[in-house]
């Protein structure tokens, strides 16, 4: 009997079908991709039926944590450039010192010789922080130091309780606070003002300038309402609050947006379901 | 032996047309241009963010310093209905409040389904013309208040006859002698 030869076949497949695919599929994540943003801030959402989803980007998110306390950040490193240098041009932040950190001592050294483009640098690191996490006073202070630094002051800070000071040039020394200051100056002619009055406020400012920007720059807008253009840049302001905040927070939180001559918000719940 | 020798090495066969152009092989090997393909698709796949965060929109009325002492909007006494928020459960009276209104007046309901029940009857018996006044207690947390206003919601009350406002010392001071 003549043995039956199985014929050998190739292990080699042909991988162009394959490879197509996979990049078809790479293309597809690398352009609808949105970077998750780190969030440390974390909120205990409140459940809701509602399904509304928040438009992908362009908004304005208030954090306020079981502790009360307020974070506010905006979507868009450009957006967010542009807050920074209209703060710093209107005076509303200010960078009176350099600083360093002493990781020993747990204190900031502050010192008032501050060396040349250190604004370009606070504003750039501006731009790329998603989360405004201390003061307005001390926001110019809190992004000289590093990415990784401010990660670990406020992890310490908000778990640990670690306490980590300023000192001043004078030797003073004042404890830092993370999350926004609350609170509210009457300014004359009764407007108030606080860190998430202004912040909400300009970052509407903002809006209405790219509106302006754009009728100049294209006739077909002429005949479009500015009203209409600034709406379809309107950045929504979603608040995270966490579900186990005391009511009278949230409403002063409310207070200071409505001062600011918004009204319009959208509470970030986690879906529920309801049972039949 | 019997194969075919397909290789391009060795000038064995040089013949009639002179020197014949090498004929390389037109397959390149794909392997590693797959393997990153997929490495990358995978690391896009886990860090891009597809879910949206769901949200409720709200209106809130401007501010309005001089007004905000006012009772609330003028709302019909036979369609104005309260609900007012404390840590575990709600109170609700029906009408405006008023000297007259007696402890007895104020019930008590559950969250989520309890009140969910006097809402739809409430709503029902007032033919869908119903104005909600939301009045929440110092000691009701951000979550409750959602929780309220997502039963609106469920219920299908129009937003805009849905009103936050303070509840009042009377409205307090009630609670109070009813709780004692």
């Amino acid at each position: 009997m003549p043995k039956v030869k199985i014929p050998r076949k190739s292990t080699l497949i042909d991988m162009t079908a394959m490879c197509d695919v996979a990049f078809l599929l790479l293309t597809f994540f690398m352009l609808t991709t949105k970077f998750k943003t780190e969030n440390p801030i974390l909120v205990d959402l409140p459940k809701s039926v509602s399904d509304t989803l928040l438009q992908a980007t362009n908004n304005v998110q208030v954090a306020v944590t079981k502790e009360g306390r307020v974070f506010f950040s905006v979507d868009g490193q450009v957006r967010r450039e542009a807050l920074a240098n209209l703060l710093f041009t209107r005076k509303y932040i200010k960078l009176e010192y350099a600083a360093t950190y002493n990781s020993k001592t747990r204190e900031i050294e502050l010192t008032s010789n501050i060396p040349d483009k250190l604004q370009e640098k606070v504003v750039r690191e501006f731009s790329l922080e998603p989360n405004i996490d201390v003061s307005l006073a001390n926001l110019p202070i809190w992004l000289q130091l590093t990415q990784e630094q401010r990660a670990a002051l406020k992890d310490s800070i908000e778990k640990k309780n670690w306490t980590v000071n300023l000192r001043y040039p004078d030797n003073k020394v004042v404890k830092l606070q993370t999350g926004l200051d609350t609170t509210v100056t009457v300014l004359d002619g009764d407007k108030k003002s606080s860190d998430l009055i202004l912040l909400t406020y300009w970052s509407r400012i903002l809006d209405r300038k790219k509106a302006n920007e754009t009728a100049k720059a294209s006739p077909l807008t002429a005949n479009v309402p500015f009203n209409k253009l600034v709406d379809s840049l309107n950045s929504k302001i979603a608040l995270r609050g966490d579900r186990n905040v005391p009511y009278p927070l949230i409403k002063n939180v409310i207070g200071a947006l409505q001062d600011a001559d918004e009204y319009k918000y959208y509470f970030i719940t986690n879906l529920r379901k309801l049972k039949k | 032996m019997a194969e075919l020798d397909t290789s391009q090495k060795g000038g064995k066969h040089k013949g009639k047309g002179g020197k014949r152009a090498k004929k390389m092989s037109t397959r390149v090997d794909l392997t590693p241009m797959v393997d990153l393909g997929f490495l990358l698709v995978t690391f896009f796949m886990l860090t891009t963010t597809f879910s949206k965060p769901s949200t409720m929109e709200i209106k809130w009325p401007p501010k309005d310093d001089k007004t905000e002492k006012k009772e609330s909007p003028a709302v019909k006494q036979s369609t104005s209905f309260n609900v007012i928020l404390d840590s575990n459960s709600v109170y609700y009276y029906s009408g405006m409040f008023s000297k007259d209104l007696k402890v007895e007046d104020i019930k008590e309901a559950e969250y989520a389904e309890g009140i969910r029940n006097v809402l739809f009857t409430e709503k029902k018996r007032r033919n869908n013309d119903i104005f909600v006044f939301i009045k929440a207690l110092d000691a009701a947390t951000y979550g409750r208040v959602v929780d309220m206003l997502d039963e609106i919601n469920i219920c299908e009350i129009n937003k805009g006859n849905v009103f936050l406002v303070e509840p009042t010392d009377g409205e307090k001071a009630l609670l109070k002698q009813r709780n004692k």
